[in-house]
């Protein structure tokens, strides 16, 4: 007898904040879910505003040596290579097959390996992005998300390094 | 209740689907559901499927149904993020009737707001104005990316036409017309894109300065 009234009260104990909480909630229900629905909708707008006002960096930095900075086919292909991606790239009917994008993965070979390298790496990805060459893509670098195959310039370097580094 | 409050609106969609028909239309659960299924809807931007769960209960329910007001609610936002504003403005027009005077004033000051809802930008028009490049660029009101288009595709068939002339065949066509094709239906492509992107913002930009006049205590 008295087991059962200690489970009922137990039971009491644990269902009685569901019940004053579910209540609560239905009180204000529709003004909580107006805010929900804004904030939400308000986050998409944020995104779109970072989306429209994103900035393409330039292949030489601030931080790169003076010597860079001066070296006049180093802005040549820094130039091209920016105007592509502000101006030509959207105009432009062609969807890239791997991730980072090539003009993004030449400006990364290009600011790692350097020039020569740099170039021969490009030359290399493009003639690899085509629709002939996507049969051989390996299946396990495609990126399910994004469905598109990850290369990134890390994968071309000689030295073995610690590759979670360059995510720092 | 916990899926929702996870934002796990796809789990939430599951569940309330698993509750049987309930055939009472003054039962609780009945609006309760309804309501919760649409808001579902809604968060994974299902916006027709909401219109149509909501448009079936309502249609069900009494006027003086408690409920009222919070479906009516969420039907107009779904009306104007398909852009079908007049039945939105509607749907307002229903809620400020229905509720009493304070609350009242908060559905005409969202009502007002109507006057300067955003165009719809058609995004199949968009592509078709394309034909000619830059006019749908020029359409979704990015003049100035349109003149570019413009230019792309003039200097491409430009340079292709010249090669032609001046005798080189082979370079004309595979140079010309590989970049004029290129450039012709990217510039479809882009117009599509932005139309999207411009009713999206629009919409987003209209459907918050609504639910946040919705928000304000009827006082302010």
């Amino acid at each position: 007898m008295q087991r059962k009234s200690i489970s009922k009260w137990f039971l009491f104990l644990a269902f009685f904040p569901i019940f004053t909480g579910v209540y609560a909630q239905d009180i204000s229900t529709l003004q909580h879910d107006l805010m929900r629905i804004n904030n939400s909708e308000q986050e998409d707008l944020e995104q779109i505003h970072q989306s429209e006002n994103r900035k393409r960096s330039f292949l030489i930095t601030k931080e790169d040596p003076f010597i860079d900075k001066i070296n006049p086919i180093k802005l040549t292909f820094g130039g091209l290579l920016y105007f592509y991606q502000t101006s030509l790239s959207k105009h432009f009917s062609a969807d890239c097959l791997y991730e980072p994008s090539c003009s993004n993965f030449s400006k990364d070979v290009i600011s790692h390996y350097g020039l020569i390298k740099g170039v021969f790496l490009t030359a290399d990805r493009l003639s690899r992005c085509n629709r002939i060459a996507q049969t051989s893509l390996h299946p396990l670098t495609i990126n399910p998300e994004t469905r598109h195959s990850s290369d990134s310039w890390s994968k071309y370097q000689f030295k073995t390094c610690n590759h979670s580094e360059h995510f720092h | 209740m916990i899926h929702k409050s996870m934002a796990r609106f796809p789990d939430v969609q599951t569940e309330l689907n698993r509750i049987g028909v309930i055939r009472n239309p003054e039962d609780t659960l009945f609006t309760m559901r309804a309501y919760e299924l649409a808001l579902a809807q809604y968060m994974t931007e299902d916006y027709q499927d909401a219109l149509n769960t909501l448009e079936n209960c309502v249609i069900m329910l009494s006027e003086d149904n408690p409920a009222t007001e919070s479906l009516l609610t969420l039907k107009a936002l779904c009306h104007n993020q398909l852009f079908q504003f007049h039945e939105a403005e509607k749907t307002l027009v229903q809620l400020k009737q229905q509720s009493p005077k304070p609350q009242s004033a908060l559905y005409a000051k969202a009502l007002k707001k109507y006057e300067d809802a955003p165009r719809y930008k058609d995004p199949e028009k968009a592509r078709h104005l394309s034909l000619l490049p830059g006019l749908g660029q020029v359409y979704t009101g990015k003049v100035f990316e349109g003149g570019i288009s413009f230019l792309l595709n003039a200097s491409a068939l430009g340079f292709g036409a010249w090669q032609v002339y001046s005798g080189y065949y082979f370079t004309g066509y595979v140079v010309g017309v590989t970049l004029l094709q290129k450039f012709h239906s990217g510039g479809q492509h882009r117009a599509e894109l932005l139309a999207i992107q411009k009713n999206r913002k629009n919409i987003l930009e209209f459907n918050t300065a609504i639910t946040q006049t919705l928000l304000k205590s009827p006082g302010e």
